[in-house]
């Protein structure tokens, strides 16, 4: 709908119903002929695809991660934008004021056919000790009475396994090596034509690093682990490597509730587990699942152009770099600033760079290095711009007829900036950033050192926790891959010589390479959609649903 | 034992969502629908509770209770030697003497229900609860379907509800009992839940969700509380208390789905007469309009299928 033409390329074994999808679109003049076309073939085409001078942008659907990392290729800020897969468990937290029996009834239908926005899963419940019990009582009752069959008959609750996956028969035989105790419902002769059916299994008594917990599942696999309340629930929720999405059972609200709001996930559903949105989003995936950012991936904002053909980087230049451990332990130490940075009520935020922008007005002497000085108040109007901005911004609530979902926006975490313009320098980009919560590691040529250092001296005594804002020198030809290696939460790479490349990027969720027109845009009155592209680039969504109100 | 319904949580959305799906369950065809339909009439229990009950009328009731449906359609299905009757017929207490009359001189063995304990608001002292319940006994009633007062599931007198289902049971002696929850009237689904532990564990042979006269009758998420009521009864005593889903039933499809239900939630062991029965007045004439259409391929006109 967004006006674009795609072009879908899969493997033969999962061509069919994509070229019925195709043959169908173009019957009945619902499509023009050539905006949906489907090729079948094996995934090295992918590199042609890259080399092509049209393609402006290509997703990636059902990836496992390894495969992702030899599959891309090229820069963040160069040629086709690339969108990773969208995978990982769903993490269900039992606590024990729950209804036991719809949450035991509800799990046991995701497992077995998980909802179309998740694909591969997989569930991990963690129940409260009072309840474990009871719950793996019921959880094996209801995984006995499920359907296998043909997934055409609607009477079936679990259909086959996709072609071109690995059974899950490894990963379940391992977690039995290790001990733990294995449930299958018993898997009744079907008629296979063809396909290959997995029974739905409960896997409890497993430890955190057991790789069925690791790695989403290919199959209806569900994973059981005891928590003592819900501190330790959030905890090890945080702790699982891939999640799509949670769910928080229990009756007892402001449990309930303040359980839901500790979750990292993106999507957070409160006594329910089937009730779907187009505002859900995923914290460790790499793709942005809001609306609004959906449709701004599939558009063209007025200050960029399309990018422009994969061109190799230029051979490297003097190295003055950060070392690594450096920029490890500056990391390390936003992490630790974020937390309370982040939780901040937007309101105390503001008043931080209020304040700050009040003392860069007023120590404004004379520039040290001349010519990248704040002459015109161009950074203390940020300063105040978005201190304003931050002060209003909230969330939105969406009714849906099952319910009522709340969609927020979070700070992302820990943000690398990677400066390169040589002037002037775009300090512009840090207000936003701070405002909306996030701890910055900035990466500046040795030139742009001293203003970004005078900002932060400014911010610092405004209120800002030290560790929140990190200035350090460094070439930023590698400066990019260098702190994508210490995996931050975002990663923005500015300038035509801040660069990464995509393989040691595909760990940060939130790449960006920023247009050089925004910038443009933000030095002089600012575009309204510059702003927004900001914030929402600072964020990630966050929606938490709350159903009731049923017919 | 208290303990048992001190942490009972419902959660009503959820419920509801899960019967809104079951209703959307594909229902059987063919000869598994006549086969499902058979098996629901074997779990009905025929009723009439009317103000204006004479013999005449009950005396019809138990004729069509042991012949619910016509002879030449059962023949065709090869059913017809199987000896195929309704599950009880109920009545009023001061009409168990002409229902147990009428169907010993038919020669059939079907037992006689009968409502007791101040049928339908269950306002009345104990004393003529129990009263009633004795006299019902004597007349020959072989099931007794008590009414709780639902007053004291509202204001949370647990013991007190244990005590008087106690003591009718204790009134009932060798008569199976059935304790209805009236549960259009209990509130809320926890109260549901709480309500038919505390019956079962007082010592009901089954729980009915309704008298059939109120606003509310038997819908499908009181009927999955109190299933998961019954299973939850099961895995801690070893004890299998039947449910009896009654009032608001009028068709067959509905019926089916009842049955689907049981299955899907209790399991197949539930699925006989000794544990399930339907309470119905009309849904037996919609059953066998079914079975007619699936012998005969048109639905019948009315003077072709006896009334009940």
């Amino acid at each position: 709908p967004a006006g674009n033409t795609a072009l879908v390329l899969s493997p033969p074994a999962t061509a069919p119903p994509l070229l019925l999808l195709g043959e169908l679109s173009g019957e009945g003049a619902a499509l023009p002929p050539g905006v949906l076309n489907v090729l079948a073939g094996p995934p090295g085409l992918c590199q042609a695809l890259r080399a092509h001078s049209e393609v402006t942008s290509v997703t990636f659907l059902g990836v496992p991660r390894e495969e992702l990392q030899a599959l891309v290729w090229g820069s963040p800020c160069r040629g086709p934008r690339l969108r990773g897969p969208r995978e990982g468990h769903i993490v269900v937290i039992v606590l024990d004021s729950a209804d036991l029996d719809s949450a035991a009834t509800a799990i046991a239908a995701i497992a077995a056919s998980p909802p179309a926005l998740f694909p591969w899963g997989g569930c991990v419940v963690l129940a409260q000790d009072s309840v474990r019990g009871a719950l793996e009582r019921r959880l094996r009752a209801r995984l006995e009475g499920l359907r296998l069959g043909d997934p055409m008959d609607p009477k079936t609750e679990v259909g086959p396994l996709r072609p071109g996956t690995h059974s899950p028969e490894g990963v379940v035989q391992e977690a039995q090596e290790e001990g733990a105790q294995v449930f299958q419902a018993p898997l009744l002769p079907l008629p296979e034509g063809g396909r290959r059916f997995y029974p739905p299994t409960l896997i409890s008594g497993v430890a955190p690093t057991s790789r069925c917990l690791q790695e989403p599942a290919s199959g209806p696999l569900l994973v059981l682990l005891s928590v003592r309340g819900p501190t330790e629930a959030v905890a090890v929720a945080s702790a699982l490597p891939q999640t799509a999405a949670a769910a928080v059972w229990a009756q007892d609200i402001t449990m309930a509730l303040d359980t839901a709001d500790r979750l990292p996930q993106g999507l957070v559903w409160l006594n329910a587990l089937d009730l779907l949105d187009p505002s859900g989003g995923c914290p460790r995936g790499a793709a942005d699942t809001d609306l609004d950012e959906v449709l701004r991936e599939f558009g063209c904002p007025p200050w960029e152009q399309p990018p422009k053909v994969d061109m190799p980087l230029s051979p490297l230049v003097t190295v003055d770099d950060p070392g690594d451990p450096e920029l490890a332990q500056a990391v390390a130490a936003a992490r630790g600033a974020a937390l309370r940075w982040g939780r901040l009520p937007g309101a105390s935020r503001a008043r931080v760079l209020r304040e700050a922008s009040a003392v860069l007005e007023g120590g404004h002497g004379s520039p040290k290095d001349g010519d990248n000085g704040d002459a015109d108040g161009s950074l203390q109007r940020a300063l105040l711009r978005w201190a304003a901005r931050v002060e209003r911004a909230g969330g939105a609530v969406q009714e849906e007829p099952g319910g009522r979902a709340l969609v927020t926006r979070r700070p992302l975490g820990v943000l690398g900036v990677a400066l390169a313009w040589p002037r002037p320098l775009p300090l512009q980009l840090l207000p936003p950033a701070l405002a909306l919560g996030n701890c910055v590691l900035v990466v500046t040529p040795p030139g742009g050192v001293g203003p970004a250092q005078r900002l932060r001296k400014a911010l610092v005594a405004a209120g800002l926790p030290g560790s929140a804002l990190t200035v350090l020198p460094g070439n930023s030809r590698r400066s990019g891959s260098h702190l994508a290696r210490q995996h931050p939460d975002g990663l923005w790479l500015c300038g035509a010589d801040a660069d990464c490349d995509w393989t040691s990027a595909v760990s940060v969720p939130r790449v960006w390479g920023v247009p050089e027109g925004l910038l443009g845009a933000l030095r002089q009155d600012p575009h309204p959609g510059a702003e927004r592209e900001l914030e929402l680039r600072c964020t990630r969504p966050h929606c938490l649903w709350l159903p009731g109100g049923g017919p | 034992e208290l303990g048992w319904i001190s942490k009972v949580y419902v959660n009503r959305p959820a419920v509801v969502r899960h019967a809104e799906q079951i209703k959307k369950w594909k229902t059987v065809e063919g000869n598994w629908q006549a086969a499902w339909l058979l098996k629901a009439v074997s779990c009905i229990d025929l009723t009439t509770l009317s103000g204006d009950d004479t013999p005449s009328n009950v005396q019809r009731l138990c004729f069509k209770a042991k012949h619910p449906i016509r002879e030449d359609l059962l023949k065709a299905l090869d059913m017809h030697d199987k000896g195929l009757t309704v599950g009880a017929v109920c009545v009023y207490p001061a009409r168990v003497s002409d229902a147990v009359n009428t169907l010993k001189a038919v020669g059939c063995n079907i037992p006689v229900a009968s409502v007791a304990a101040g049928f339908p608001s269950g306002q009345t002292p104990l004393e003529t609860k129990l009263a009633e319940i004795r006299l019902a006994v004597e007349y020959g009633a072989q099931e007794i379907d008590i009414v709780i007062s639902r007053s004291l599931v509202l204001t949370g007198q647990w013991e007190g509800l244990y005590e008087e289902i106690r003591l009718c049971r204790a009134a009932c002696g060798e008569a199976h009992m059935k304790t209805i929850l009236a549960t259009g009237e209990l509130g809320s689904l926890a109260n549901v839940y709480k309500a038919s532990m505390i019956a079962m564990m007082a010592g009901s042979d089954f729980i009915k969700t309704s008298t059939g006269k109120e606003v509310e009758n038997a819908t499908f998420p009181v009927g999955i509380v109190m299933m998961r009521a019954i299973k939850e009864y099961y895995w801690q005593t070893g004890y299998k208390v039947g449910f009896k889903p009654a009032g608001g039933i009028r068709t067959a499809k509905e019926a089916i789905t009842w049955l689907m239900l049981v299955k899907e939630e209790l399991g197949v062991e539930w699925l006989t007469p000794e544990l399930f029965r339907l309470g119905a007045s009309s849904l037996l004439g919609d059953i066998e309009q079914q079975i007619f259409y699936h012998v005969t391929g048109s639905y019948a006109l009315q003077h072709e299928l006896a009334m009940a």
